[in-house]
């Protein structure tokens, strides 16, 4: 059962990436270890007849023909993952313009915590290392950095972004089970950074809204 | 005594190539040591054997001194050592200018690790990134040091660069065409190439950290600059820099797999061809670094399609290294399998590549263990697997002796097996960060993490049977003879070790490529060789040749890197004032000192009579008309453009992040500017008028010239300090905005590189004075002249940048 829209699209693509590199590996590999068993020196093994020898300066052999095809096999196995790429980063760097309210959060990254900021209205309700967001909506997060470089990922989400002073990068994603998720920085940023870590959790919508409902300050 | 001399003042291309191998290997063992030591604290979850203060030291220092003093200088003590050999020339270019980078590099791999001893080193991670690296959050003297340290490495590798591009260019034999190099000769071209346009960017990068920590200035301190200035002007060198470490090794491993499959390499022309398009390819790719700071839709697909296309000229490599087996005879000695084991490793390490090429994966994978898998799949798996490969293959040349088989072989096993079971499992680790101290037990990642530990100490443990075997196979060793795999190379057609001087005779090619000693074909005492061979150092071949450069002692270039060093010694280890604003108080002793002893080095260095021979026969295309010292300057001025390039770059760059900025003509007087402008330009009329004067052999008018020179160049200076002090205390430049962050640096720098200058004119005036250069030996004016005009140029650049828009 996927976790959210984000792995679920990472999962295809890894696995497409996966897929393409196993079978590249296997068969650069097969080759290498059937060249290196089959020609290495036996005593039936044939002295080839072009082994140059000190004094002359070896002439350059081999076809263009195998630079061609190593081109054009290379080339047919880049092109779906090149065409993967760009379909999935469309889709992460095009974040729903519309989401529900209490689902556009600002996140500051500091040393060494993360505080989130929910817009309810009236006030700005902040809250750290703990991020809530409801189940089955498109939460957006606004990612920003109050002091150096940190980066914020979601462990089993496989998304993540850098949280930058002066710059704000938006990333989204859509729950799509409850539970807890480990929060943590991906970029180093002081003694600290091994503890920079807080918890996503995915609530039910009723539990969700009722939580960012009490928030709100009459 | 005798040794030491030998050792200290050698200006001798295998003896600054035995240094270089012999002090990486040491660092290797050091660099290893911090690496095991994380291992090990990672092997389990939540323990406590190191800090993060400690770790994040440990992981800082091992990644820069494997990537700045193991890996390069490990491959180029094998180029100082092998390519004069294999290009048929007796040493480098400059032969001193060799020995002073080995010295500088020493110099600087030993300040790197004393920061360990000033309490604190570096802590930033290798990348160093902005704005962590601030003084505000790193406010340790660790990265003072540390830059110190690298400028001296980034010095090292510029002079040595240019050293093997004058020697490779304009000093092989007569008649090695380039395309009769082998591949490790081009891999170092080409290596060299990159050297020289990417690190003057690190070097840039690096002093601009330097004076933001030690000045106060913002660069990197700003929002309008900060991190994303430190990811471009970083990755500009960072990417290239990946493929400086690993060409080399591409190099000997397309030596040494054809020589064992006793085949020439398959498609070698394509090989050569596809090096230098990822070499091309390698500067356009750095976006791939900054994936995930937000540069952009459209960037980020662009870099995804040149990183992953970057790929396919190392697709024709490796197929064509499998192509060579074809038909073979392969010797699986230990140079091969650690070749081919270098292969295998490359291939995983090129697929994983191209994983972080996409920039949608890169969402999920970035900062993670799997970056820390492919990195060490290339860096270890390929570089350090193939440098150990050429360890092997060229131990019986460098030292006359044969190591031992069968240790070589079990070491290649262990090396193998620990290094899989060492950096595999990081690929499943894709959701651990990279550079955490400790992790939790609740996470899932202890197993794979014991695992890896395992497969560290195996692999480190199998390097100290390389350490063993080296050290005791140079001492009793059976003797190798010349040629011990039947390479074809020109260095095995010498004894082992060759003779100081290299050749008796400096070989010839012919047009179809046969090598010829001395007077004609045909080996000395009458043995039989299938083609036209003689040994150059035969009994009967080289007829009344004199030995060359086999004295050769120099202590200049010793003494002038221990002045360096101590210099920025005292530049760098002073404490901080006060913290806010920060000042480092630098430690002045030591920087006076650095100073007297540079200047008497200097003036040792210029009065030693050591003439460096240069053949008159020698194949030179493309440079057949521009003399060495000249092709080398031309170099130097092209890392120099590079240099000012990044200075000009991160003012553009500041500058239009900035919407505050004062508009044109409010901050600088334009009056002034112009009549800097003026002055310089004049300037350099008058360094002209001192080349013409000495052509036409007229000695006051070099004299009046040169003069007029320098009083213009102090007059422009003395302008320039005006301004500084005017602005310097001007409300405007309070707490160095970024129009004074950016005005001081680039203009500072430019004065200093006057300032060299007026240096190098008082030295051509009293040159003059005594009466030199008027009698047809006026090439050293010519060569001032050239750098003079370089920075006038660069003035011509900063006038309008600052003053007019």
């Amino acid at each position: 059962m996927a976790v959210s829209s984000t792995q679920v699209q990472f999962d295809s693509l890894f696995g497409l990436f996966t897929y393409l590199a196993v079978a590249v590996g296997i068969v650069v590999f097969s080759l290498l270890i059937y060249f290196i068993v089959k020609y290495r020196e036996k005593p039936s093994s044939q002295q080839p007849d072009d082994t140059p020898i000190l004094g002359k300066m070896p002439i350059s052999r081999g076809h263009a023909r195998s630079v061609v095809l190593t081109l054009s096999l290379s080339t047919l196995i880049i092109v779906p993952l090149i065409v993967g790429s760009f379909g999935a980063i469309d889709n992460i760097l095009t974040p729903p313009q519309h989401v529900c309210q209490g689902c556009a959060i600002e996140v500051t990254a500091h040393q060494f915590y993360f505080q989130f900021t929910y817009d309810n209205g009236t006030k700005p309700y902040q809250t750290r290392d703990i991020l809530r967001v409801p189940v089955g909506e498109n939460i957006r997060l606004n990612v920003t950095s109050a002091d150096v470089f940190h980066d914020f990922g979601i462990i089993g989400y496989n998304i993540k972004t850098d949280a930058i002073p002066g710059r704000t990068n938006t990333i989204w994603f859509y729950p799509q089970t409850t539970g807890n998720f480990t929060i943590q920085c991906f970029e180093f940023c002081g003694v600290g950074h091994y503890t920079m870590k807080g918890t996503l959790m995915v609530m039910s919508q009723a539990a969700y809204f009722s939580w960012y409902n009490s928030t709100v300050v009459h | 005594m005798a040794s030491a001399k030998r050792w200290l003042y050698t200006t001798n291309h295998k003896d600054i190539g035995i240094l270089y191998i012999i002090t990486s290997l040491f660092l290797f063992a050091a660099a290893g040591v911090l690496a095991i030591t994380m291992r090990t604290q990672l092997s389990v979850p939540s323990n406590t054997i190191l800090t993060a203060n400690v770790y994040n030291q440990f992981v800082t220092v091992h990644g820069l001194l494997m990537i700045f003093w193991v890996l390069s200088p490990l491959a180029f003590g094998f180029a100082n050592f092998i390519i004069p050999l294999q290009i048929g020339c007796r040493d480098l270019a400059f032969p001193r200018l060799n020995s002073m980078s080995y010295w500088f590099f020493l110099f600087s791999g030993v300040m790197m690790i004393l920061s360990f001893f000033f309490g604190a080193a570096p802590d930033l991670g290798w990348t160093l990134y902005s704005p962590q690296s601030a003084a505000q959050f790193s406010p340790t003297i660790g990265f003072n040091v540390g830059a110190g340290a690298l400028i001296l490495m980034v010095v090292s590798i510029t002079m040595s660069s240019i050293n093997f591009l004058v020697t490779m260019f304009k000093m092989r034999a007569p008649g090695l065409k380039l395309r009769y190099m082998s591949a490790f000769p081009w891999a170092i071209l080409v290596t060299i190439f990159m050297m020289l346009y990417a690190f003057p960017s690190f070097l840039a990068a690096v002093v601009l950290l330097y004076v933001d920590r030690a000045f106060g200035t913002v660069y990197f301190s700003s929002i309008q600059g900060g991190a994303l200035l430190w990811d471009n002007v970083f990755w500009f060198f960072g990417h290239p820099e990946v493929y400086i470490v690993l060409f080399p090794a591409i190099g000997i491993i397309a030596d040494i797999v054809p020589t064992f499959a006793r085949r020439p390499l398959y498609g070698s022309k394509y090989v050569i061809g596809a090096l230098v398009a990822a070499a091309m390819i390698s500067f356009v790719v750095w976006g791939h670094h900054m994936f995930v700071t937000g540069i952009g839709l459209v960037s980020t697909k662009l870099y995804t399609v040149t990183t992953i296309a970057v790929s396919l000229p190392f697709d024709i490599i490796v197929i064509s290294l499998i192509e060579t087996l074809g038909f073979a005879k392969l010797r699986l000695k230990a140079p091969a399998l650690f070749a081919l084991g270098a292969v295998a490793n490359f291939i995983v390490g090129g697929i994983t590549g191209v994983f972080l090429a996409s920039v949608a994966l890169d969402y999920a994978l970035r900062g993670t263990y799997f970056v820390v898998a492919h990195f060490h799949y290339i860096m270890v798996g390929a570089s350090i697997i193939g440098l150990i490969g050429g360890l092997y293959y060229w131990f019986p040349k460098i030292t006359g002796r044969m190591y031992d088989e069968k240790i070589a072989k079990v070491h290649f096993v262990l090396s193998m097996i620990g290094f899989q079971v060492l950096y595999f499992p990081m690929f499943l680790l894709l959701d651990m960060p990279r550079r955490i101290v400790t992790y939790s037990p609740q996470t899932d990642w202890g197993l794979l993490n014991l695992t890896a530990t395992l497969g560290g100490f195996i692999f480190g443990g199998a390097q100290l049977l390389l350490f063993y075997n080296l050290y005791r196979s140079s001492r009793v060793g059976p003797p190798s003879g010349p040629n011990p795999w039947e390479a074809w190379t020109l260095e095995w057609a010498l004894p082992s070790p060759p003779p100081p001087h290299d050749f008796d005779v400096i070989p010839t090619f012919s047009t179809d490529g046969t090598i010829h000693f001395g007077a004609g074909p045909g080996l000395p005492n009458g043995s039989n060789t299938p083609s036209g061979i003689g040994y150059p150092n035969g009994s009967s071949v080289g007829h009344g040749s004199t030995l060359r450069h086999s004295e050769g002692f120099s202590p200049w270039p010793i003494l002038m890197a221990f002045a360096a060093f101590i210099f920025f010694l005292g530049l760098t280890i002073g404490k901080p004032a006060n913290p806010q604003p920060v000042s480092y108080q630098p430690f002045w002793p030591l920087i006076a000192d650095g100073i007297i002893l540079g200047v008497i080095s200097l003036f040792g260095y210029s009065r030693e009579k050591f003439t460096v021979h240069e053949d008159a026969h020698v194949e030179s295309w493309p440079f057949k008309q521009v003399p060495n010292m000249k092709l080398g300057i031309w170099t130097f001025l092209g890392a120099e453009v590079i240099f000012f390039g990044v200075l000009i770059g991160s003012y553009f760059f500041v500058r239009t992040n900035d919407a505050a900025w004062p508009p044109a003509g409010t901050l600088f007087d334009i009056r002034n500017g112009f009549a800097m402008t003026l002055v310089l330009l004049t300037s350099s009329l008058t360094a002209i008028m001192a080349l013409a004067s000495a052509r036409a052999g007229n000695r006051s008018g070099v004299i009046a010239s040169l003069g007029g020179t320098l009083v213009l160049g102090a007059a422009f200076l003395y302008i320039k300090a005006g301004e500084w002090f005017s602005l310097g205390s001007s409300n405007v430049f309070q707490n160095y905005s970024l129009p004074a962050t950016s005005y001081f640096i680039t203009t500072g720098t430019h004065g200093v590189h006057v300032f060299a200058g007026m240096c190098m004119t008082v030295y051509l005036l009293a040159n003059a004075i005594k009466g030199k250069y008027i009698n047809g030996d006026h090439t050293t004016l010519e060569h001032f002249g050239l750098y003079w005009h370089f920075v006038d140029i660069v003035w011509v650049f900063l006038f309008p940048l600052f003053y007019l828009i």
